[in-house]
């Protein structure tokens, strides 16, 4: 069922995004894009587009702050980091995931078709 | 958002739009630049790389012009607004889905406006009567006195009470009283009946208002050689001298009740509208020094008394005082303390406020709280309709949850579509209680206070858009838990089938059972009260209202002192006047009382027969000293003996007519012709016994006695004269008014009416409660069948393909009826059950207003319980007898 997990994946592109920057510390576009990338051990390819949409939203909604930076090709560059807000949200969104999949697994396991 | 971002963002917002936009330009350049780099490094050429880099983009352009608009947003709109656009959304999706079920919305906004409406119209009603503080300045500080004694509440006090309490309290910063009594005024245009306030020194100051024109009474005005002043009511001002402000300084002439002398007074003032006095004119009258400590003045229940609080003391400091000053006065007073109806005597002291609206409040509540059980059902109603909604929008839901909406967004997006549809419902609400108030205002009774008063103030507006917002929320929660639910069902296809234990149509169900529960208690109510009116209805006076006028007449310039010469001048008087009227053509007979069935009774005696002695168990009789012929004139049937003839004068034997119920009591099954009664040291000779009466419209009809008026010293300064005749009371009025200025040209002839206008009058009130109540359970009991016969489709609806298995194996129509509706059905007995035991228990509220009735009358709960259930069983089977006649075929192709 490839397309499920496609959409479950773009459901949980926010938590993705704040899990790896709290992994990996602040971080540009492009190096999250590949954190994801090595995190996932290949397995997941954000789509470019909506990883900046979402990094805008986020910072808009305050999980994220911005600041420009030169990067180590000495360029200018935005770099991304997660605010005190942030990291409650995560928290609050990884519990959300665990059980979440926790009832889903559960479900699945009895099967969609019982319930009378 | 943190502090921090929030003055960053106040810095950025220097920058420009355009800035912005570059810095997004910016920062996909870093990106698009890195990876071209990094392709090249791979071994790609230049122009392959940047293709590659686009590809990664499901649309480059649309990714940077979301970015610029989100970073244009986000630098300009502060985060309320980026939350009140999230409402904006929240909004437009709501009413997307309006309108694609207009039906739903157009139900719900009519559903919450019916309960709204009821309920805000009620609570102007509780808000303009009952909260609204009166007319003058920190009214909260206003107390009135009255006694307490023997167990009974009197509605005012006496001169000593009132005289030692002002003198001794501290807690109050003035007190006053005012005492009421008729002054007939002669005027230009003819006599006048005036209503005068003696007033105390302070009143103006305790009310704390002013003279609209001219001056108020200043100390001077209180000496005893002061000349004599007074004020006129606004009223009065505006009826008898046009608002004519040359009335100051002119002098008011007529003749008082209690002295039954000529007084003159210079009018030196108005005095606004709305004062609590209700005189027409207001005189000084100074009560101070020990003549006022008599026992005829510790007798005299006229006065009532109004105290201001000073600032920083409570009302519990006056009761202490009160108490104090009771102590001390009967020890002083000891016979004025003790006995019968003296036992306890004390003052009240209470809020002016609740002084005088205390008589309906009760009432009030009651149907403010009738209201807000039919606003319940209102809001069951609408959960229910909501619930259904839900269950057709699981897939919707679960859509947003798969999309990543949290609990809260959902809950938020909720809440916002239920309390659009409840401020909607406001609004309609707001609209019906002000057509509703204004019919109250045309429609309710006369003696409720402060009626004209209802104006929709801020407190009600406040009320409405409160229980819209409540209601909004408690519908969202609801509705919440299915909408949750099923978010966690599968996104598309598969209808699932009601019963299952979470469906949430056990919540519909029970939301029904408790529809029809409150629907009952409200039913049952207005049963009541609507018996209570049938039988207030059927209450026989006694009399023949038919034909009978009455017209009452305070004579004045007689001789009151009381004794022979007294009750000489008010037989001559009395009898001049009904032996002109007799000779008025059209008119049948006529006589005089001071009371009237209907009317109040004037005076109670104790009486005891002559085989026993006087004593506390003597049973207390009304006291009527009648004129000749009274019998014939009202209708009161003279049962045995004969009633009361001109020859009944002070020249003969004192003789007395009982009523069958004081016979009862006096002589039990003897013959009571020609026995004795002894009253007030007075032995009366029965010569005849009349019917029953009523003298107010409550409880048993009771003991009457009639002794000839022209014999009585006792005698009512106000008489009733009583006429019956053919003519109706337009054309009788002027010839009656004659009959009495032939006689006495300087006596007022007020309020002439006929005893059926009063009848009316005297039902409007019960009337106003069986009304409003009767309209409020009906509409409880449309919204019920509406959601039992909405919940019986729905089930119907889930069932419909089984319904067409059952009758294609050839299953009978009764059967399948049984199975289908049995469920409701359990519920509507369920709910019915409920609503009669909650009914029983808080039925006991419509005591007060009750009459003759039981709280618990088994004929009423049975009737409505028979109606509730034999109405709802046909809202459940209607719709289900419909599905059994259904093809069986086309029911299994359903689904």
């Amino acid at each position: 069922m490839p397309r499920k997990t496609a959409s479950v994946m773009y459901g949980n592109l926010d938590l993705i995004i704040m899990h790896t920057l709290h992994k990996t510390g602040p971080s540009h576009g492009l190096g999250l894009i590949d954190a994801i990338e090595a995190g996932s051990e290949g397995a997941m390819r954000v789509e470019d587009g909506a990883l900046y949409r979402a990094l805008h939203r986020l910072e808009a909604d305050g999980f994220l702050e911005a600041e420009w930076r030169i990067s180590d090709k000495n360029r200018k560059a935005k770099f991304y980091a997660l605010t005190s807000s942030g990291e409650a949200e995560l928290k609050r969104a990884q519990r959300e995931w665990q059980r979440h999949t926790e009832v889903v697994s559960k479900v699945l396991g009895v099967g969609w078709g019982t319930s009378k | 958002m943190t502090d921090k971002r929030g003055w960053r963002r106040l810095l950025r917002v220097a920058f420009t739009k355009r800035h912005a936009a570059e810095l997004v330009d910016d920062e996909l350049r870093f990106h698009t630049e890195s990876l071209v780099e990094r392709l090249v490094a791979e071994g790609k050429s230049e122009d392959e790389a940047r293709r590659d880099v686009m590809k990664r983009f499901d649309s480059y352009q649309r990714t940077r012009t979301a970015m610029k608009r989100q970073v244009g947003r986000r630098v300009f709109t502060p985060g309320w607004r980026l939350m009140l656009d999230g409402l904006g959304q929240d909004i437009r999706v709501g009413w997307r889905q309006y309108t694609r079920r207009p039906g739903f919305a157009t139900m719900t906004v009519l559903t919450l406006g019916l309960g709204i409406g009821a309920s805000t119209t009620m609570f102007s009603v509780v808000n303009g009567v009952l909260l609204d503080p009166l007319p003058y300045p920190n009214s909260d500080r206003l107390v009135y006195i009255a006694t307490t004694a023997g167990g009974h509440q009197y509605a005012s006090t006496t001169a000593p009470e009132f005289m030692h309490l002002r003198d001794r309290t501290r807690s109050l910063e003035r007190l006053v009283a005012f005492r009421r009594a008729i002054f007939d005024v002669q005027l230009p245009t003819g006599p006048e009946r005036f209503a005068v306030a003696d007033v105390t020194e302070d009143y103006f100051d305790v009310f704390g208002i002013a003279p609209l024109q001219g001056r108020a009474f200043t100390a001077d005005d209180y000496r005893a050689d002061a000349s004599p002043v007074a004020l006129l009511s606004h009223t009065a001002w505006q009826r008898h001298w046009g608002g004519d402000p040359g009335v100051l300084g002119t002098v008011v002439t007529g003749t008082r009740r209690l002295v039954s002398e000529r007084e003159s007074y210079t009018v030196i003032g108005i005095v606004p509208p709305d004062s609590t006095s209700a005189a027409d004119i207001l005189t000084p009258i100074r009560i101070e020094g020990t003549e006022w400590e008599s026992d005829i003045h510790f007798a005299n229940f006229i006065f009532r008394s109004v105290g201001r609080l000073r600032p920083g003391s409570s009302i519990d400091e006056v009761r202490v005082e009160a108490a104090t000053v009771s102590a001390a006065l009967a020890a002083r007073h000891p016979t004025q303390y003790s006995g019968r109806w003296r036992d306890g005597r004390n003052l009240s002291v209470t809020h002016l406020l609740d002084e005088v609206v205390d008589d309906y409040r009760s009432s009030i509540l009651v149907l403010f709280g009738a209201t807000m059980v039919l606003f319940a059902i209102a809001l069951a109603n609408v959960s229910g309709l909501l619930l259904a909604r839900a269950l057709d929008q699981r897939q919707e839901m679960a859509m947003r949850w798969a999309l990543g909406a949290g609990r809260f967004r959902i809950f938020r997006l909720l809440v916002t579509e239920t309390t659009t549809l409840s401020l909607l419902g406001s609004g309609l609400g707001f609209f019906i209680s002000y057509l509703c108030v204004r019919l109250l205002q045309t429609l309710g009774p006369t003696q409720l206070p402060r009626l004209g008063n209802l104006t929709p103030d801020l407190r009600v507006v406040s009320f409405a858009v409160g229980i819209a917002l409540v209601s909004g929320v408690i519908c969202a929660f609801v509705s919440m838990p299915s909408a949750s639910r099923s978010g966690r069902g599968p996104i598309a296809g598969g209808t699932e089938r009601a019963g299952g234990p979470k469906d949430p149509a056990r919540l519909r169900g029970f939301l029904v059972t408790a529809q029809v529960a409150l629907a009952v208690v409200l039913l049952v109510g207005a049963g009541l009260l609507s018996k209570s009116l049938l039988e207030l209805q059927d209450v026989d006076p006694g009399i023949d209202v038919d034909g009978l006028f009455v017209m009452p007449i305070m004579p004045t310039g007689l001789d009151l002192r009381g004794g022979d010469a007294t009750v000489e001048a008010y037989t001559t008087f009395f009898g001049d006047v009904v032996r002109k009227i007799r000779s008025i053509p059209g008119v049948a007979s006529a006589s005089w009382a001071p009371d009237l069935p209907l009317y109040g009774r004037q005076m109670s005696a104790p009486a005891h027969p002559e085989e026993t002695v006087e004593d506390e168990t003597s049973p207390v009789m009304g006291f009527h000293p009648v004129g000749p012929n009274y019998f014939e004139t009202t209708g009161l049937p003279v049962l045995s003996g004969r009633g009361i003839t001109w020859e009944d004068d002070a020249a003969n034997v004192r003789v007395a007519v009982v009523n069958e119920v004081a016979a009862e009591q006096l002589w039990p099954s003897r013959d009571p012709l020609g026995r004795n009664i002894h009253i007030w040291g007075t032995w009366f000779n029965v010569v005849g016994v009349v019917g029953r009466v009523h003298y107010g419209l409550s409880g048993d009809a009771e003991p009457e006695i009639y002794v000839p008026a022209m014999q009585e010293t006792r005698l009512n300064l106000q008489q009733r004269v009583v006429v019956r005749s053919s003519l109706p009371l337009e054309s009788l009025a002027p010839s009656l008014r004659q009959a009495v200025w032939e006689v006495n040209p300087t006596i007022p002839v007020p309020n002439m009416e006929a005893i059926e206008d009063r009848y009316s009058v005297v039902l409007q009130e019960p009337r106003f409660y069986v009304v409003l109540m009767s309209a409020f359970s009906l509409a409880a009991l449309l919204l019920t069948l509406a959601g039992i016969y909405g919940l019986m489709s729905y089930w119907l609806s889930m069932r419909t393909s089984e319904v067409g298995i059952r009758m294609a194996l050839g299953a009978r129509a009764g059967h399948v009826l049984w199975l289908v509706s049995r469920q409701a059905l359990l519920l509507l007995l369920v709910g019915l059950a409920v609503g009669l035991g909650l009914a029983a228990a808080s039925s006991r509220l419509l005591d007060a207003i009750l009459f003759a009735v039981s709280t618990l009358d088994l004929q009423t709960f049975g009737v409505v319980a028979g109606g509730v259930a034999a109405i709802a069983l046909l809202a459940c089977l209607v719709p289900a007898a419909r599905v059994t006649r259904t093809d069986p075929a086309k029911a299994l192709r359903c689904e």
